[in-house]
């Protein structure tokens, strides 16, 4: 493999999709696979990693009808992919939504209402703070696939050697940074992503934030209140005082290149970062290790860097096999082993009865570490409460746009906070919904 | 007997026309009309807005809106200071290589237009993407060039994101221009030249007396078309976006229109920044016409 090679086409293929425009004029039937001839096909659009394994599983196993899997970019462009579709008429049978951008595709009218169908089975198979993710305004409009809650990825031969430990809170979080920083002057212990306001979401989320809440029919909008601004005021230190790299993401072309050379040496992230990380970095493998976050008082607390549900489009034509392979793909514990098994992808079950389906991930990455029981500790400590406001769109654009100028020292994050919560509450107003003060 | 040979003229002129004009009506004027409608309404909801949309009339209301947005008012001054920066540097630059290539001591000039004027065949995207990943520190051998020499430069942060997006657009378009002038200078009549080494002046006094005041209607023309091609900025910067911390995502009056309809799903702001844009581009446009038909005149 050559990863110079390789990284400019993932560059090249990033900047293409990046272009909205193109995107929204791809054709329907690009990157179709697992497709079969026959009356009934459902189409399934989803971005996530091993979507054509868990295509092909189910179509092997199931003779009523067949699915089509439709791979599409994943990012904003996505969403405007399938706002388009269902204004054109022109939608699959089941879409992949995640949770932050749920509210914003439910008001916008692009889901069937699944109530009815799906909502006795979100209300047995899944804990309360997943349940509140997928039921919005006492509707249930998706059934929860995976959870993505933070832990902390760190190289344990770089810990072993300085004798280092992961940090059980934030005060200890800074100095290992400190440390890390005092071992090796070009490593460190975390990272700043510049381009994933998800991350400071979650982060203000595991710190006690509740960024939208209702009251009644009206939403309470609080992106700027007093423990996600403790959060920013964290991390905006730590960012003045250079002790964590600034990257994009953690998805990001450099951001690998540091983790190839030891430059990051630990960054928290969500579980589905494993996947990529392996995959990426080969040639670290059995070096990394995974641990519980810090926490400000040292117990247990996570908070969710992404995860997705499965939805009906408005319009869909085949909704009961639509919902039919959802459940299976969501639910069933062959369905849940054929998405792990493919080594690809490293989600975490949203329902927790399907645990022992992440047995499928092979773990020597992480030098046979059974990642997932942290995993699973961590999405336990995952705080109820939280839930997302139908603005992925102002909310995310106003803090990404600012998160570069605080990693240049030009803005403080707690100001972005503040000027989110008021773009965010001027678009809710403008747009007619109701904000309680 | 005069109106037989008319009317076939007329019927050979609306044949001439017609493809160009279906093309025109179908492509620019239609979708300026449906923009046009689309800005006069908005969608709105009501309580926790899981109910739907409704579309209401709204009249001028988006473009009171466009206008009372701080972001789109800062795009516009993104593309005054791009044009600052940008056409002394591009023009300025076409105008020198014009008149290099047009002095009598020029070699390969057929190399050298054809080398110049090659980037600007490389679709806009494409050279965006390339330029990204020259830009791009840990991919980019330039970058690592210019650390060996010990000169430390971010291109995508710290101030310099504009420059390097009038970089590209230099690399895209100087060529261009060049030929435009360089066809210019071949207008001028050889005699003017001719007495002008007569009477003794150097080759760098014939450029900057001679040769450049007769063809300023063709820099001037050219000047007004760069700034109505800058309006529209929006491929270099939306490519850059994803990689620069400095680049906003309404960097550019495209970019917020873009924003508004896809992001935000606003599609009436979306219309009405997209009308303001071009009735400002359609000023322009209009002092360009009125400019070179006055040329144009003897």
């Amino acid at each position: 493999m050559k990863p110079g090679r390789l990284r400019i086409s993932a560059l090249l293929a990033s900047a293409v999709v990046s272009l909205p425009a193109l995107a929204a004029c791809g054709g329907t039937d690009s990157g179709a696979a697992g497709a079969k001839p026959g009356p009934d096909v459902i189409t399934f659009r989803s971005f996530v990693k091993a979507s054509d394994v868990v295509t092909a599983a189910f179509n092997k196993t199931h003779k009523d009808f067949q699915v089509k899997w439709e791979n599409v970019p994943s990012g904003g462009d996505y969403y405007t992919k399938l706002a388009s579709s269902v204004k054109a008429g022109n939608v699959p049978d089941v879409a992949i939504v995640e949770y932050n951008q749920l509210p914003d595709v439910v008001s916008q009218g692009e889901l069937e209402d699944l109530t009815e169908t799906a909502g006795p089975v979100v209300a047995k198979d899944f804990p309360p703070q997943v349940q509140q993710l997928v039921n919005l305004g006492g509707k249930t409009w998706g059934i929860p696939r995976d959870v993505a809650p933070l832990v902390f990825f760190y190289r344990k031969d770089f810990f072993d050697k300085h004798k280092l430990e992961p940090a059980k809170t934030w005060d200890d979080y800074t100095n290992l940074l400190e440390e890390v920083k005092k071992a090796d002057p070009k490593a460190r212990g975390g990272i700043f992503a510049t381009a994933d306001p998800g991350v400071v979401a979650a982060l203000s989320w595991q710190g006690g934030g509740r960024w939208y809440g209702t009251e009644g029919q009206s939403w309470k909008v609080t992106i700027d209140d007093e423990p996600s601004k403790k959060v920013a005021a964290y991390w905006n230190d730590l960012v003045l005082k250079s002790l964590v790299g600034t990257y994009n993401s953690t998805s990001d072309d450099a951001f690998f290149q540091a983790v190839q050379k030891g430059e990051v040496v630990s960054y928290l992230c969500a579980n589905w970062c494993a996947g990529g990380l392996q995959s990426t970095v080969p040639d670290q493998k059995g070096k990394w290790a995974i641990a519980p976050m810090p926490s400000l008082d040292g117990r247990p607390a996570s908070a969710m860097l992404g995860g997705s549900a499965f939805t009906v489009p408005k319009g869909a034509k085949h909704p009961e096999q639509a919902l039919e392979f959802i459940k299976w793909i969501t639910t069933d514990p062959e369905g849940m082993k054929a998405w792990l098994s493919s080594g690809t992808s490293s989600m975490m079950p949203a329902a927790p009865a399907l645990l022992p389906a992440t047995g499928a991930f092979k773990t020597d990455f992480f030098a046979g570490q059974d990642i997932f029981s942290v995993v699973s500790k961590a999405y336990e400590s995952v705080p109820a409460g939280w839930t997302w406001g139908p603005s992925a769109g102002v909310t995310g654009t106003t803090i990404s746009d600012s998160l570069g100028k605080v990693a240049s020292g030009e803005a403080k994050l707690a100001d972005v906070l503040t000027s989110a919560q008021q773009a965010t509450v001027a678009d809710f107003k403008s747009r007619g919904l109701s904000v309680a003060q | 007997m005069a109106t037989r040979p008319l009317r076939r003229q007329g019927r050979t002129a609306a044949l001439l026309i017609g493809p160009f004009l279906l093309l025109f009506l179908t492509f620019s004027i239609a979708p300026l009309v449906y923009a046009a409608w689309l800005s006069l309404f908005t969608e709105r909801s009501s309580g926790l807005g899981f109910g739907g949309v409704e579309t209401f009339f709204t009249g001028l209301g988006n473009y009171g809106r466009a206008l009372g947005d701080a972001a789109f008012r800062d795009s516009f001054l993104v593309i005054a200071a791009y044009v600052l920066l940008y056409i002394p540097v591009m023009i300025g630059g076409a105008l020198v290589l014009a008149l290099l290539l047009d002095s009598a001591m020029a070699r390969a000039k057929r190399f050298f237009q054809l080398g110049l004027f090659l980037p600007h065949a490389v679709p806009g995207l494409i050279a965006a993407i390339i330029w990204v990943y020259l830009y791009t520190p840990g991919l980019s051998p330039v970058i690592d060039l210019l650390e060996s020499a010990g000169v430390k430069w971010s291109f995508l942060s710290a101030g310099h994101a504009l420059f390097s997006v009038v970089n590209i657009s230099t690399w895209e378009w100087i060529g261009y221009n060049m030929v435009i002038l360089y066809a210019a200078l071949q207008a001028i009549p050889r005699d003017v030249l001719e007495a002008g080494t007569v009477d003794g002046a150097s080759g760098l006094r014939i450029a900057l007396r001679i040769k450049m005041p007769l063809i300023r209607p063709a820099i001037a023309l050219n000047v007004l078309f760069t700034v109505i091609g800058a309006l529209q900025l929006f491929t270099e910067p939306k490519v850059i976006y994803r990689a620069s911390t400095e680049i906003g995502s309404s960097w550019s009056p495209s970019m917020y229109a873009m924003r508004a309809a896809f992001d935000n799903h606003d599609y009436g702001l979306a219309a009405s920044a997209s009308i303001l844009l071009a009735l400002l581009g359609a000023v322009l446009s209009f002092i360009v016409t009125r400019f070179s038909a006055r040329r144009t005149q003897p």
